[in-house]
């Protein structure tokens, strides 16, 4: 972080108008999501084949999308770091795929637990789980990277470079039920998806789900970000002091 | 009429995810308080350096 970085960390109680930006993003965020929970739990229909088991799918698509959309966050913002060597774009991929582990992780268990019901298994390796084993991994192995690898610009550098390369996951995972013979049920979301393949109150609430949990991730992003702003900034004073 | 068996699946799912956001963002949160007063002790030290010099 340059010297600024210091001074531009607002003192404790005194975060101005990007704190009421966050507080209100997340009461946004906050109110959204009690609209999504009403319409998961009482108003959309219980399917017929799967029971209540395939509301699972309201939570699960969100934070799986969101998991996999994280990591072209982490690319693009890499790749403006290293064209621009800007440290802000560093701390964004470093804030996104932080919580693009946990947005992973939860993708992760929230589909085992979708899994278990309906699969009567927890896992299995199919080539759209696996790939998103293969993600969790990559951002593992990026937080990893740059708590222990080199310090510094160079740090970013290593860092930027396994976005870049990571990122490729990205639309294997999302192609990977219509690529391969998958047990993974079909897209539901994006471009790839089929039209009309879903009950329109279902497609309603999965819709509104995705936008609060949307909201939701910006919010955290956000705190994250602000974060590693405060991380820089305690560092850069701990080396005036030294 | 019984329940649904794998109503216990959504509200796992419905759980882990919540805690997973609330935990992350308690953590930040206590994190975020840690470090402002790490700064404003650090911004205290240079500054009675800065006066010393």
């Amino acid at each position: 972080m340059t010297t600024d970085s210091a001074a531009t960390v607002p003192a404790p109680g005194q975060e101005g108008t990007g704190g009421i930006l966050r507080g209100g993003l997340l009461v946004v965020a906050a109110a959204m999501m009690a609209v999504t929970l009403y319409f998961i739990f009482f108003w959309v229909p219980t399917d017929a084949n799967l029971g209540v088991s395939q509301r699972i799918m309201y939570f699960h698509v969100p934070v799986a999308m969101l998991g996999l959309l994280s990591i072209v966050v982490v690319a693009a913002a890499s790749a403006m770091h290293l064209v621009t060597r800007r440290e802000e774009w560093d701390g964004l991929a470093y804030s996104a795929a932080e919580v693009g582990v946990l947005l992973t992780s939860l993708g992760i268990v929230t589909g085992a637990m979708w899994a278990k019901p309906t699969w009567g298994t927890w896992w299995t390796w199919d080539p759209k789980l696996t790939l998103t084993l293969v993600l969790w991994f990559i951002y593992v192995g990026y937080i990893m990277l740059r708590a222990y690898g080199p310090k510094g610009s160079q740090g970013a550098r290593y860092g930027a470079v396994v976005a870049l390369i990571g990122a490729i996951d990205a639309p294997i995972i999302y192609y990977a039920a219509n690529l391969w013979r998958s047990t993974h049920p079909t897209l539901v979301v994006g471009p790839a998806a089929e039209s009309g393949a879903m009950d329109s109150r279902m497609a309603l609430a999965l819709l509104i789900s995705i936008a609060a949990f949307v909201l939701l991730y910006v919010y955290v992003l956000v705190e994250r970000y602000a974060l590693r702003r405060s991380e820089a900034a305690a560092d850069e004073l701990y080396r005036r002091t030294a | 009429m019984s329940p649904d068996p794998n109503l216990g699946f959504l509200f796992g799912v419905f759980i882990v995810t919540w805690a997973g956001f609330f935990g992350y963002a308690f953590i930040m949160s206590r994190r975020q308080r840690e470090m402002q007063r790490e700064i404003a002790a650090l911004r205290t030290i240079i500054e009675a350096r800065e006066e010393r010099e």
